[in-house]
């Protein structure tokens, strides 16, 4: 799969006030700098350098990271399910990717 | 004409020593010129998608120290299942990837061997250990 | 030696003596612990442990390279500004840091992160008031090599 692409998973339906988690798989290489052991020379990695959590367009949550996530990361975050509608997470990379990737949820 | 003949004769030596070392491939063009550099051979073998290969070159080659030292020696990476590395690799006695050797172009012999995602320290004891047996200064 | 130069040496050596604490010699400190003071601003060895966090890893880990963990915590979140989680031996140990709101309900983060040797992992809460609790595991990482 391309770089940037993501697997979001919600439940499709959850209590008011439920506590639940976004699941998320995204393709990325996360790949540190590296030094070149003849040249000494360094290669700038390429890694997530954030992601955010929002719900119906308000941010719930903000994650800073680098190379120190694992390959095509798997991340689940919290969220308390206030009112049905839309869970978006927005992600960039730090050779100016970004990324949206969105679900739909409705709360009884 | 005695002069032109070995004239004749030296252009040809030149010619075929060129065209040998054109001919050799990546591999055999780097030992041949450790042996010319005076200097050891550092074989990183490696193969695709092995997690334990990426572990490596993020946490031990990436490193200042051991990349510092890498550069007393001549450092080759090499596919395992490629046509050069897989011969090498049986040559040398290479049970796997990641793998790290330090070899003696001039006697053809491996002066020390490591196999596997080991720490750091790990890997510069096998640096190290070249580097005593030899007396590499700078290392 | 005569007594004038005798006491003369005395007074030396307990004013050495005395002052000799002061010229302690400056500890080694460690990376993480360098890390935690500048983005934490909070000496390593001033954090408390808690049993509020439940920070969940493998004891050994197949790959360094992949290794899941997982943070719970029962402080509730509206008191929780930043959870930070630091890997002592990496080269780098900060590894990520994630602000809660009360919208996110609890205080929950799974993930995988890399190491590069055996280490401990530490969940760090960095909460509203100010304070610092944190819970630690050691993760060992065993070598592995493909075929």
């Amino acid at each position: 799969m391309a770089t940037g692409t993501a697997i979001l998973r919600v439940p499709k339906e959850a209590q008011k006030g439920q506590v639940i988690r976004v699941q998320m798989v995204i393709t990325h290489p996360m790949t540190p700098t590296r030094r070149d052991p003849q040249t000494g020379q360094e290669t700038p990695g390429h890694f997530l350098t954030k992601l955010q959590l929002f719900h119906n367009d308000q941010l719930v949550s903000e994650m800073n990271m680098a190379a120190g996530i694992s390959a095509n990361p798997f991340i689940a975050l919290p969220l308390k399910a206030e009112g049905s509608g839309v869970i978006k997470i927005a992600y960039e990379d730090n050779k100016g990717g970004k990324w949206e990737k969105t679900a739909e949820i409705t709360v009884k | 004409m005695r002069m032109r003949n070995n004239l004749i004769n030296g252009l040809f030596l030149v010619l075929f020593a060129w065209v040998g070392f054109a001919l050799a491939n990546p591999v055999e063009q780097t030992i041949q010129r450790a042996v010319s550099e005076n200097k050891l051979t550092a074989f990183y073998f490696k193969s695709q998608f092995c997690p334990y290969c990426s572990q490596v070159e993020d946490f031990v080659f990436s490193d200042e120290e051991v990349s510092k030292k890498l550069r007393n020696f001549l450092f080759v990476e090499l596919d395992i299942r490629s046509e050069e590395g897989s011969k090498l690799a049986r040559r040398f006695g290479v049970p796997g990837t990641p793998t790290l050797v330090i070899h003696d172009p001039k006697q053809d012999k491996v002066v020390s061997l490591i196999f596997g995602s080991r720490p750091k320290g790990d890997y510069l004891n096998t640096i190290n250990r070249a580097c005593k047996l030899y007396s590499i200064k700078t290392c | 030696m005569d007594r004038r130069k005798f006491l003369l040496l005395s007074a030396v050596a307990v004013a050495g003596l005395t002052l000799a604490p002061a010229i302690k010699p400056a500890f080694a400190v460690s990376k993480v612990e360098e890390e935690i003071k500048k983005r934490l601003g909070v000496e390593l060895n001033a954090i408390k442990e808690t049993a509020e966090i439940r920070l969940t890893a493998p004891t050994i880990a197949e790959s360094g390279a992949n290794v899941p963990i997982t943070v719970e915590a029962d402080v509730p979140v509206d008191r929780v500004e930043r959870l930070w989680i630091f890997v002592d031996k990496n080269p780098t140990p900060w590894v990520t840091d994630v602000k809660f709101t009360p919208q996110n309900g609890q205080v929950f983060l799974s993930t995988r992160i890399k190491m590069g040797e055996t280490s401990n992992v530490r969940a760090i809460l960095q909460l509203k008031d100010g304070t610092f609790v944190m819970a630690t595991k050691e993760v060992k990482v065993t070598a592995g090599g493909c075929g």
